[in-house]
């Protein structure tokens, strides 16, 4: 039998060490610069991404699917007819209680976009993390076809979600804020100081520095992107809050440890802005404060030496709640 | 026919990948995504010479590196898939009576891939910290990887078979 020749004709492990330096060299080419083999990637990911948006899409009749699926071969009737009810019911709950979840996202992103003036495109996620292990990115359901370009911001209700680092005609990729390769421009609500706020990769732990050593933050300031002129993200979009401050290594300043207000892990609906706001809107669309923490300072003082004791305590308190139990307070140490 | 039963197998190593990247995501398990595409590699793999599991595995792991979103440089995961296919592939004869040991493979092969794939990016000077949530993605892995396994074995040679002709597999013996 004539045959050409075929990888068992060669000692396999000349083709296993081929292919493993074939690796290493496109690893270099590809971590390196993007232009080398980045046709060959947004080729690819403009085959693909209908796919996954076809998977996306038929991913909740899969599972009403096996739903129904388990019903059939039950023997007695009636109780086949009434599981095949309650479960009808519980899918309609659980059906109805994700919509009543999607329309209150889709509320908050609205809210958000009409407070900073933002023009968005809303789009659904259809894929978070890459599967391949390392990277925090999203893959989102809408692409240039709707007016989606590289660098835009990406927002959900409660804040900023990343940047788009990739297009297709109609999916994007999303570099979420907490990949450890993001950095945004961060303003301190209120003081405005400005520092750089990095991923790390967890979910609830986003570092910030400062560029100004002498720069303080406290446990609870919140924080809005910092958009300079030409910059990437669009200014304003609030970012998180701050819950950890230390010293930073190697320098006098500090470095503090902020949570996102979106949560990363459970994103559905975002939005991204498709037109920069002509103002800044500044503070604006930081969400009411609700649950941050107000530090209540209670002094009293010691009979005798006349020594004080001040105990701190954070509570989740509203401020009218917080301001109360201040005055009350400063009476009790009036008397 | 060898053609059609090339673009067969690739054709379900892209559904491997689109449902890796789409559902496997999006159910929320704590730490690494399921290994989908790695089982379905080394399902293959179990019927195939390390040379044949170690090409099926390159193009599979390119796949995996470039499907939306990862940001993974070209190469990693398919360095790291060859290598570990190419090994399971020469293993067969040991391992292939026994039910459990093909699963313990599984599990072993989606650690050593993490790990491989890691040393190649790193090596390669990919400037992501690769090592986040590290060690949480392999324990988790080699626990997702032999229950996948599981399933996704069986289905695989199945459809290996069903699109292999029975000449070539004489050939192949």
């Amino acid at each position: 039998m004539a045959r050409r020749r075929t990888p068992s004709d060669i000692d396999p492990r000349f083709i296993l060490a081929g292919l493993v330096v074939l690796s290493f060299l496109l690893s270099l080419i590809d971590g390196r610069s993007t232009s080398a083999l980045g046709g060959l990637r947004s080729a690819s990911a403009t085959v693909l991404s209908p796919m996954q948006n076809l998977a996306f899409s038929i991913s909740s009749p899969v599972v009403s699917f096996f739903g129904d699926w388990s019903e059939v071969g039950s023997k007695d009737e009636r109780i086949s007819a009434l599981e095949a009810q309650n479960d009808a019911l519980r899918r309609q709950i659980a059906g109805s209680k994700d919509a009543r979840r999607r329309v209150k996202e889709l509320d908050s992103l609205l809210n958000t976009a009409g407070l900073g003036n933002f023009r968005i495109v809303a789009a659904r996620v259809m894929s978070i993390g890459s599967a391949s292990g390392f990277g925090a990115t999203a893959l989102i359901d809408a692409g240039s076809a709707d007016g989606i370009k590289v660098n835009m911001t990406v927002i959900a209700g409660a804040g900023m979600v990343g940047r788009v680092l990739a297009v297709t005609n109609n999916s994007a990729t999303v570099l979420l804020i907490v990949d450890s390769t993001s950095t945004v421009g961060a303003r301190v609500a209120g003081s405005g100081q400005v520092g750089f706020l990095s991923g790390t990769g967890k979910p609830h732990q986003l570092t910030l520095e400062f560029i100004d050593d002498t720069t303080k933050v406290a446990v609870g300031d919140r924080l809005v992107s910092y958009g300079v002129k030409d910059g990437i993200f669009v200014p304003g979009v609030p970012l998180g809050t701050v819950t950890k401050v230390r010293k930073a290594q190697g320098t006098n300043g500090q470095l503090a440890y902020v949570d996102p207000f979106a949560d990363i892990t459970a994103l559905d609906l975002v939005g991204v802005i498709v037109n920069k706001p002509r103002t800044d809107p500044r503070d604006s669309l930081l969400p009411e404060p609700k649950p941050s923490p107000t530090v209540t300072v209670t002094v009293t003082v010691a009979p005798g030496d006349g020594a004080f004791a001040v105990k701190t305590t954070a509570t989740p308190k509203t401020s009218t709640t917080a301001k109360a139990t201040a005055s009350s307070t400063s009476t009790g140490k009036k008397k | 026919m060898k053609n059609f039963r090339f673009a067969l197998i690739a054709l379900a190593l892209v559904v491997a990948a689109v449902m890796e990247s789409t559902w496997l995501t999006l159910i929320g398990l704590p730490g690494a995504v399921p290994p989908l595409m790695l089982m379905a590699v080394l399902g293959l793999a179990l019927r195939r010479s390390p040379a044949n599991a170690a090409v099926v595995g390159f193009f599979a792991g390119l796949l995996m590196d470039v499907i939306p979103p990862s940001t993974t440089p070209m190469g990693v995961s398919a360095g790291a898939f060859a290598i570990v296919a190419f090994v399971v592939a020469g293993l067969k004869p040991y391992i292939e009576g026994s039910p459990a040991l093909p699963l313990a493979a599984a599990s072993g092969a989606a650690v050593a891939a993490i790990v491989i794939r890691l040393f190649i990016a790193v090596t390669t000077g990919v400037s992501q910290n690769l090592t986040d949530n590290l060690f949480g993605n392999l324990i988790t892995s080699a626990v997702y990887a032999p229950l996948l396994a599981v399933a996704v074995f069986p289905a695989v040679q199945w459809f290996d078979r069903f699109v292999t002709p029975r000449v070539t597999t004489t050939i192949v013996r």
